[in-house]
């Protein structure tokens, strides 16, 4: 699967070097596949993108830092505190547009790449990525934990070593999708550092969709609620028959 | 092998689930309970969203109480006029269970409620069933009579009240509104518990109305089957969540397990299965009040807003 990826990049290289011949840096980049497809038999997967630097000069160094960010959604987080001996949900905190997955990947340490400063100001880093509202103090403990618990469901990834240069100009990377990917559109930003300052960016996007008896169960439970729940409710009768003729003795 | 369940969004061993359906099955076949009580529970606990859990869990109720309901009624062990009684109760106590929980889910301490009210009625129902069993057990190893054995002079307060009906299956002559009224309390509580609240009726219908043993597992099954097939179709009209999918793989061992519960239990004396049924149902009991005041692993939790889950 990966040789026919490398000719696809090798290609867009090859289109990007004409493209742009002189000036700045450019970055171009693939994705693949370019959909996800969910069905019956799907237990997570991965995508493989592909950039390359274009006007690349020779002298310089490139660090490439790739985002994948999965449909946000709007989160309540709540804090257990105990009342007279028992544990309730006491406080909470809403986080709106929060990345339903995200994965920061480069190919060295963060802080190697670009200071605190720089980081934070174009927004580097899978703490920097989180949040759409900018006020959002990222020590606080109810954002914390929830950073905490989205890592431990690897639905935040921070990869710092998972980027891999295959010639000074062009990078690929693995990304690895959760068990329990949203569908809809994922957004891959690539930044490209050099010496510590951005020098070139670009976006591009791939889909997840549910196929097969997946997509179709999907949709009928939304799409047609009543012929479901009653289709539903006939195989339930239809199942609890079968079995008591099949196990009838005498 | 995994399968991806499409409406709970996540893919679990097609394995686990069916030996999940299986052992719930065999337990729901032994004592003529759904189950509901330790599948909800044990699909939460693998990852499901609870809401689906519960959603989903009326639909396998459904399957494996009709087939019992079958296997009852060839052996005319169902009494089809009380059957109707209870469900009459059943059908108001489901709308009324809706806007319950829909009442408690605004004010925000829904799970606190749902915990609660599990570890209440579990560790009741199960310590009233362990100590009657004993009770009877010592009382047979003594050569006494069973307590529950009908006599004359066993009337309560339930026998003085109106509205008197003569149920001929079960051959009790008792007042509608017991009936009535049973039937809409468990179908309140199931609703906000997503349970068949089998566990509950079989009691309640062997302790408080007096029907004999012979009619009232084929009876409470008819019921359980009708407002759970009901529940089917109301949570996937409402909610969208029920997963026909985790449904049909939870049903599969669940019927075959229901099987095998039913032919050990015919070996079992009554009063053994009861306290079996009254040390499982504590367990889940003691289970949920654990959870309540042990210190939790996580004392953060996320919840996605706008989605039922």
């Amino acid at each position: 699967m990966i040789a026919p990826l490398r000719l696809i990049a090798g290609s867009l290289v090859a289109a990007g070097l004409q493209c742009f011949s002189a000036g700045a840096e450019e970055v171009i980049a693939t994705v693949a596949p370019s959909t996800i497809l969910i069905g019956s038999d799907y237990s997570g997967g991965s995508i493989v993108v592909f950039g390359a630097i274009a006007n690349d000069q020779p002298s310089r160094s490139y660090d490439a830092i790739v985002t994948v960010t999965g449909p946000r959604q709007d989160l309540l987080v709540r804090r257990k505190e105990r009342v007279f001996g028992i544990w309730v949900n006491k406080r909470s905190r809403t986080f709106s547009d929060v990345p339903s997955f995200l994965a920061v990947f480069a190919n060295r340490p963060f802080d190697a790449i670009a200071s605190a400063d720089m980081l934070l100001r174009h927004r580097v880093g899978l703490k920097h990525s989180i949040f759409a509202e900018k006020a959002v103090d990222e020590d606080d403990p109810f954002a914390a934990n929830l950073i905490r618990t989205r890592i431990d469901e690897s639905l935040y990834i921070e990869q710092p070593k998972g980027v891999s240069f295959v010639s000074p100009a062009v990078f690929r990377v693995e990304i690895p999708l959760p068990k329990r990917a949203l569908i809809g559109a994922y957004d891959v930003a690539l930044k490209i550092f050099a010496g510590g300052a951005p020098v070139a960016q670009t976006r591009s996007t791939f889909n997840v969709e549910k196929v097969g008896v997946a997509q179709f169960v999907a949709t009928a439970s939304v799409d047609h609620g009543l012929i479901y729940g009653l289709a539903t409710m006939g195989i339930a009768l239809l199942t609890g028959w079968i079995a008591s003729i099949a196990f009838r003795r005498g | 092998m995994a399968i991806y369940l499409p409406i709970a969004d996540l893919p679990v061993s097609i394995f686990v689930l069916l030996a999940l359906g299986l052992a719930v099955g065999v337990v729901s076949g032994m004592f003529g309970v759904g189950g509901g009580f330790l599948m909800t529970p044990l699909l939460i606990f693998l990852g499901i969203p609870p809401a689906v859990a519960v959603a989903t869990v009326a639909t396998h109720i459904t399957a494996s109480s009709f087939s019992g309901t079958l296997s009852y009624w060839r052996r005319s062990a169902v009494d089809i006029q009380m059957a109707t009684a209870l469900l009459a109760g059943g059908l108001l106590g489901t709308s009324s269970g809706i806007w319950l929980f829909t009442t408690l889910r605004s004010l925000g301490q829904l799970d606190l409620m749902i915990a609660f009210s599990y570890l209440i009625l579990l560790t009741a129902v199960g310590g009233l069933l362990v100590m009657e069993s004993v009770r009877s057990i010592l009382r047979q190893r003594q050569n006494k009579p069973s307590l529950l054995r009908r006599s004359g002079g066993s009337h309560t307060w339930v026998h003085g009240l109106p509205l008197k009906f003569r149920f001929k299956r079960s051959r009790v002559y008792i007042s509608l509104i017991p009936v009535l009224g049973i039937g809409y309390v468990i179908a309140v509580i199931g609703v906000i518990m997503g349970i068949g609240g089998g566990f509950l009726l079989v009691p309640m219908m062997i302790y408080v109305l007096r029907v004999p043993t012979a009619t009232v597992i084929g009876t409470a099954a008819v019921l359980t089957t009708a407002t759970m097939a009901l529940a089917t179709v109301m949570h996937a009209l409402t909610s969208h969540l029920v997963d026909a999918i985790l449904a049909l793989v939870l049903m599969t061992g669940g019927v075959v397990g229901a099987q095998f519960g039913a032919h050990s239990a015919q070996n079992l004396a009554p009063e053994r299965l009861r306290f079996l049924l009254g040390f499982i149902i504590l367990a889940v009991g003691f289970r949920f009040g654990y959870e309540l005041i042990s210190r939790p692993e996580h004392l953060y939790s996320i919840r996605v807003l706008g989605a039922e889950l």
